[in-house]
């Protein structure tokens, strides 16, 4: 609910200030008109030059002939002879603080109200839904211990001096593993920053994604048949596992 | 058959391929990039090309090999749309004001280098919170992914990927040709009014982009909605925006007004949310940042599989800043001789402190969007440094030359490291090799853009006045994105610069970022900062993507629809840039969709 009520204040306050944030200085004012009208006139002498060069028609080319003759010199200037231009710079932003400030401070306000209460919201619902998820075997623990028991399963099958791996094997293997444990891992890394906050899921997934890329490599030289890349590949994916498992269980201790 | 021994990663081969393969490219993106106004990634025609000729022809070539191959040319690439960006408006305002075209080339080049070095620097600290703890996308970087596993991806990934890609190529050429519209207006098909914008940009990548973002893309679309389904319909109706007065047509007057509401109200108060918004971000995630930063010093000093330490140490990339910074400074007192030593400190200083945040904002851009707001980021270090230096145009463009080729290395090294985590590569290996050849980009996009230039004679060999161009000749080479700085430039001379809504815009973003969603501001702002029908053709592929993997499931997301937008993007990639090629060479025209 809390989250909801965020958002929507959020999403208001957004639309207020962005819509107010575009006000133009000048831009209904009969000075705006005027310069849009010099512009207007001027874009349009451009048109016709350039399709007056494209037709070959006769007819079509006397037309343009003629307008081109009108359009260019009807553009409003200023008293100056330059063409009429709106309050820019320095200018613009005093005039648009008097104008449109007030309705677009009051939406940056809604904003900023409502990513408080939306990330109370959101915190609130991860504590509610940490018992759920832990209990279920989606949570970020049992995922992560998945991820050491395997890996260094991999390890055990895989790094003996004396025999080459079987590459289809291990290739399969890594598959699995990185479909059933690192995906869903990856998928479920909001619920770390969530509940423990930004550090301690940094803690968490720098170990984590060292121990991806590792068994991304391991695949590649799977692939590229390079035996003995495989081995050390699988045991650093390992280390780094168990790092990054006992990077979560400190900071849920610590939470605790 | 197995193969024993030392796994290849960056190999004489990757180097040498890369160099080559980054210095073609470069050449002709700026070409490109002269003609039609956009830049080109190499990293998908460099994975294709490393593909055939490393693993292809050579026979030994790795996936992570490939990698560094990519890394290596695309980060040698990145420096053509930093160059066509900037350095060419330079040039064509010397054309009415010959005392601009008298600038000193060294300065200019140094700058550049600069640039480009201090782009890598910058974001390499940034990788853990990117890539390992934000977990964005850089749906390019699992494109190219994609391309480099498919040797070990199975038979139904790899036809699903060429399918995608097919799929993707057939469209984009129907869309060039003109026998698709670019966009679909479904304003008109509906009778909807114009101010309540429905049109959907035909782009596969564009879709494939936000296939490939799913739910975390979805604030970008809500941007673009907020732009044009609230801002819109609100100022328009309660009689903000000026009516033309003597516009011809009734289209002609909803013409004009759309063009002040997204030309002067809407972009200006977008780039304003993306400072603010990754101003904000930096303070919101400081603690992971901290986190991030601190285990990056122990990851410099720890050995991997691989061998080496796994990241470059924080002292080379101290090093790296310092000598980028000192060379910015001395590019800045060479430039022109009103520049004192004070005011070259203070270029120096505010270019490098807006480069931080310019490389922030693109690289968390590009890995949610893979959108860059490259040309707007620069647009802003230049109103900067005109104001710091009271109005020099040339120092100015020195420093949006140099923060322009700067914050695209930052996209294309973070999205490259995005591909490395996929395929396991050492980053180090991958920064190491970007930071090698960073500076042969600069000096080829510089030295063909000057090439080009000269062969024009007086009038230029590029721009709306060149010889080409006024005889609407087959090797016109417009430089619309120069033409956009060039007028950028001359309203700043004139006084007009949006303050207002730049700082309206950073106040609403740095809010905004302060939700728990790494990045709002900058998505919503960027968002703004560009057209709405490119928003909604990519929110179309977010809520695509969700509703797929509520339906799907999480396993089918990823061994389906993952290669099938990888091929979407591969697919436009490869086909405008064949396009490109056959418009430079005069065998298809310059009209068409694109």
């Amino acid at each position: 609910m809390q989250r909801m009520i965020g958002l929507l204040l959020l999403s208001l306050g957004t639309g207020i200030a962005a819509v107010f944030g575009a006000w133009l200085p000048g831009g209904d004012s009969a000075d705006h008109r005027a310069r849009m009208e010099a512009q207007a006139h001027l874009d349009m002498a451009t048109r016709v030059d350039k399709d007056l060069k494209k037709t070959t028609d006769e007819s079509a080319r006397k037309q343009l002939t003629a307008l081109a003759g009108k359009v260019g010199p009807m553009a409003p200037k200023g008293a100056d002879g330059k063409p009429l231009a709106a309050p820019r710079g320095a200018d613009g932003v005093s005039m648009w603080a008097g104008e449109a400030g007030l309705p677009f401070g009051l939406g940056v306000l809604l904003v900023i109200i409502g990513v408080v209460l939306a990330r109370r919201g959101i915190s609130a619902e991860a504590a509610a839904n940490h018992t759920d998820s832990a209990t279920s075997g989606t949570a970020t623990g049992p995922l992560l211990e998945q991820l050491v028991t395997e890996t260094a399963g991999l390890c055990a099958q895989y790094t003996d001096k004396d025999e080459l791996p079987d590459l289809m094997a291990v290739r399969t293997d890594v598959e699995r593993v990185q479909q059933q444990i690192v995906s869903p891992l990856v998928e479920g890394r909001g619920q770390i920053s969530q509940e423990y906050g930004v550090a301690a899921y940094a803690e968490v997934f720098v170990p984590f994604s060292a121990a991806e890329r590792l068994l991304n490599r391991a695949w590649s030289a799977s692939v590229d048949e390079y035996v003995d890349e495989i081995a050390p590949c699988l045991v650093k994916a390992s280390a780094s596992a168990q790092q990054a498992l006992a990077a979560y269980q400190l900071v849920s201790k610590q939470a605790s | 058959m197995p193969i024993r021994g030392a796994y290849r990663e960056l190999t004489a081969a990757a180097l040498i391929l890369g160099i080559i393969q980054g210095v073609i490219m470069t050449a002709a993106f700026v070409y490109i990039g002269l003609k039609l106004g956009f830049g080109l990634s190499g990293s998908t025609v460099a994975a294709i090309m490393g593909f055939v000729l490393l693993r292809g022809v050579m026979g030994k070539g790795t996936l992570v090999e490939n990698n560094l191959n990519q890394t290596i040319a695309s980060g040698i690439n990145t420096a053509s749309a930093g160059v066509v960006f900037t350095l060419p408006a330079l040039l064509l305002m010397s054309v009415k004001r010959p005392e601009l075209g008298d600038f000193d080339l060294w300065p200019m080049l140094l700058a550049a280098v600069a640039g480009s070095f201090m782009g890598i620097v910058v974001i390499i600290p940034l990788r853990k919170q990117f890539i390992e703890l934000d977990r964005l996308r850089f749906p390019s970087g699992i494109a190219v992914a994609s391309i480099l596993k498919s040797p070990g991806e199975g038979a139904v990934k790899a036809q699903l990927l060429v399918a995608g890609s097919l799929l993707a190529a057939v469209g984009t050429i129907l869309v060039n040709l003109g026998i698709i519209p670019s966009a679909i207006d479904l304003n008109g098909a509906f009778g909807i009014p114009t101010w309540f914008p429905l049109a959907i940009s035909v782009s596969f990548a564009n879709l494939g982009a936000g296939l490939l973002s799913g739910r975390g893309g979805l604030p970008f679309f809500l941007g673009g909605a907020l732009a044009w389904w609230v801002i819109s319909p609100v100022i328009t109706h309660v009689g903000w925006l000026p009516s033309p007065v003597n516009a011809p047509t009734e289209a002609a007057v909803f013409a004009q007004q759309k063009l002040t509401m997204y030309g002067e109200m809407i972009r200006p108060l977008g780039i304003g949310m993306l400072i603010g918004g990754a101003l904000a971000g930096v303070v919101a995630s400081y603690p992971a940042l901290k986190a991030a930063l601190r285990s990056l010093s122990v990851a410099a000093q720890t050995g991997t599989a691989g061998g080496g330490a796994e990241e470059l140490s924080p002292k080379v990339l101290y090093m790296g800043l310092g000598g980028s910074v000192v060379a910015l400074f001395c590019a800045s007192l060479l430039s022109d001789p009103g520049i004192g030593v004070g005011t070259a400190l203070v270029m120096a200083g505010a270019g490098t402190l807006w480069l931080g945040l310019a490389g922030l904002i693109v690289a968390q851009a590009t890995g949610a969007t893979d959108i860059s707001p490259l040309s707007g980021l620069a647009l802003i270090a230049v109103t900067l440094l005109f104001a710091i230096t009271g109005g020099n145009i040339v120092a100015s463009i020195l420093i949006g030359l140099t923060i322009c080729i700067a914050s695209n290395q930052c996209a294309d090294m973070m999205s490259d490291l995005k591909t490395g985590h996929l395929v396991g590569s050492r980053p180090r290996a991958q920064q190491l090799a970007q930071l090698t050849v960073a500076w042969v980009g600069p000096l080829v996009a510089i030295a063909v853009m000057f090439l080009l230039w000269r062969q024009g004679g007086d009038l230029g060999g590029f721009g709306p006045q060149s010889q080409a161009c006024l005889d609407a000749a087959p090797g016109c080479l417009p430089a619309p994105q120069a033409g956009a700085l060039q007028a950028m430039v001359e309203s700043l001379e004139s006084g007009k610069a949006p303050l207002d809504k730049y700082a309206a815009g950073a106040v609403l973003g740095g809010a905004l970022s302060a939700f728990p969603i790494g990045g709002l501001g900058v998505l919503v702002g960027l968002a703004m900062y560009l057209p709405f029908d490119i928003t909604f053709g990519y929110g179309i592929g977010c809520v695509a993507s969700m509703g797929l993997q509520k339906g799907k499931g999480v396993n089918w997301i990823g061994d389906r629809l993952v290669p099938i937008a990888a091929g979407f993007i591969i697919g436009e990639a490869l086909t405008n840039l064949t396009w490109a090629m056959l418009q430079m060479t005069g065998v298809v025209g310059a009209g068409g969709g694109h």
